[in-house]
């Protein structure tokens, strides 16, 4: 009989990707589920008993999940395979019962490997050659350039997080990245930690590399700083403590996530010093200077919160319409021959 | 040994680097010196072999060693990139402006990189900085805003 494997992630790509990685000689039955409620679902009709799960998942999560599975008992071994990649995430997971932790993006090699070691799959199974006639698993699921955008960034995002979680020694609640194509002047509206009657202060970063050029934009609501000044270590009362702290956290996410955003793209990026866009302003004024106020940009909004503490920051990447196609160029190797639609 | 397109290949790096009008430092986890670009020397008036195996901290009294420390250690630890900005301090270094004439402050404002260099291991062992030169940029901004608050401020003929 086959082994019941199911993939539980909200992004359609993640879902084909991990898909088409799984060993096609491998005897099983794929199915596929969107957020934790539906792999519940589907793990009590006996349809996970290998369950590979997401973290970070609207409608329910996947530490939710597993408390549930361990709850009721169901039947199903979990392996969590996620962008988030705090040790503190991994330590939540192992707690709550999962075998074990596979980082975002994964490749064959692990997945084979973990496989092997929970005695799921045999080497002899890796062995076999592949029935030539068997389709690709999941190549029938269909991705969104949005959802590309989303995966992409929640990776980055992951990476940028982790780091953050050992500069500050905090866990980090990472979100789900929100993606939008609209107007520069319109950016106040897909900020999620402040809202317009608050006062920000934000630096901005540009990058570019290899025809993909953009700015990476770390906006602060005022009200967070003195406790992200503590956590630093830095000394509240100095004159000039908001910025350094601007400064601190924006090195520190605006670095890792170019950084796992350019292993993603296999696209080397150069940064320019950052500059301080806005001090204690309202979000409109931030970008009211800016002459391509009406140009069209793809803003991927992540608006981070840190646990145990009333600290709300949101970081923006910013592509203007010229750098798309580079950056789909780039994606497109991601979702290798299949197209997006 | 080397053949001779790489040393001419060398010779055109090492050349560049000495022209180049940014200034490179490299220490290690003590903040020793191992490397100080002619940039450095020639606006601090220290010859790399004066400062070479010193500390950073010796070399350039001016730099406030505890809050420099606080940023290179996560330089150092996370390996990850960290930039510091005029708005935040001035300067790392205290040197002259390059216009001592038409120029209209007293020191040059600099933009700082600290990059971590990472051994055949993979570990950071040391770190890089780079010292950029912002007085114009630094000058501009001071000026627009003098000139802004000159323009807000009410016009006597208003008074009227």
């Amino acid at each position: 009989m086959p082994l019941q494997v199911l993939i539980c992630d909200d992004s359609s790509l993640a879902r084909k990707q991990l898909g088409r990685l799984l060993p096609a000689e491998w005897n099983i039955e794929l199915s596929f589920a969107e957020h934790g409620k539906e792999a519940l679902e589907l793990i009590r009709q006996g349809k996970g008993a290998l369950t590979l799960l997401d973290l970070n998942m609207p409608v329910m999560d996947g530490y939710e999940t597993l408390a549930e599975i361990r709850k009721h008992d169901l039947p199903a071994l979990v392996l969590v395979v996620s962008g988030d990649i705090q040790p503190e995430a991994k330590a939540r997971v192992m707690q709550l019962g999962a075998l074990d932790f596979i980082r975002k993006p994964t490749d064959l090699a692990t997945l084979t490997k973990l496989l092997i070691e929970y005695g799921f799959l045999t080497p002899v199974e890796v062995n076999l050659a592949p029935l030539p006639s068997q389709p690709k698993r999941g190549g029938n699921i269909k991705v969104s350039q949005r959802e590309v955008y989303q995966e992409v960034a929640n990776i980055a995002m992951g990476r940028a997080g982790e780091l953050l979680a050992r500069a500050l020694n905090v866990f980090v609640k990472l979100p789900i990245p929100t993606v939008n194509e609209i107007a520069a002047s319109e950016l106040h509206m897909v900020l999620s930690s402040v809202n317009n009657t608050d006062t920000v202060s934000a630096i901005t970063q540009g990058f570019t590399g290899d025809g993909i050029n953009g700015e990476a934009m770390v906006i602060f609501n005022d009200a967070s700083f003195k406790d992200v000044g503590r956590l630093l270590g830095n000394d509240v009362h100095a004159q000039r403590f908001e910025i350094e702290a601007l400064l601190d956290i924006g090195n520190l996410l605006i670095g890792a996530c170019l950084q796992g955003l350019s292993e993603q793209l296999h696209v080397r990026m150069n940064q320019a010093h950052p500059v301080v866009l806005g001090q204690n302003v309202s979000v409109p004024e931030l970008l009211a200077t800016s002459s391509k106020r009406w140009e069209q940009v793809l803003a991927i909004e992540i608006g981070y919160r840190l646990e145990g503490f009333a600290i709300e920051f949101d970081l923006l990447l910013l592509f203007p319409s010229s750098s798309l196609p580079a950056f789909n160029r780039q994606l497109a190797y991601l979702l290798e021959s299949d197209k997006a639609c | 040994m080397l053949a001779n397109d790489d040393i001419h290949d060398l010779h055109i790096k090492l050349n560049i680097l000495a022209a180049i009008d940014v200034g490179i430092v490299v220490v290690d986890r003590n903040f020793t010196v191992s490397m100080w670009n002619e940039f450095m020397a020639n606006h601090s008036g220290k010859r790399p072999s004066e400062v070479h195996g010193k500390s950073l901290f010796t070399v350039a009294p001016e730099i406030d060693q505890a809050w420099f420390q606080r940023k290179a250690e996560r330089t150092f630890s996370l390996g990850s990139r960290a930039f510091i900005i005029w708005e935040q301090r001035p300067f790392l270094f205290r040197f002259s402006p390059y216009r001592p004439i038409t120029g209209t402050s007293s020191f040059m404002y600099q933009n700082i990189t600290l990059l971590p260099l990472r051994n055949a291991r993979g570990e950071v062992e040391n770190m890089g900085v780079i010292v950029y030169d912002v007085t114009d940029t630094a000058e501009f901004a001071h000026s627009e805003a003098v000139l802004k608050r000159q323009v807000t401020q009410q016009p006597k003929w208003k008074e009227r």
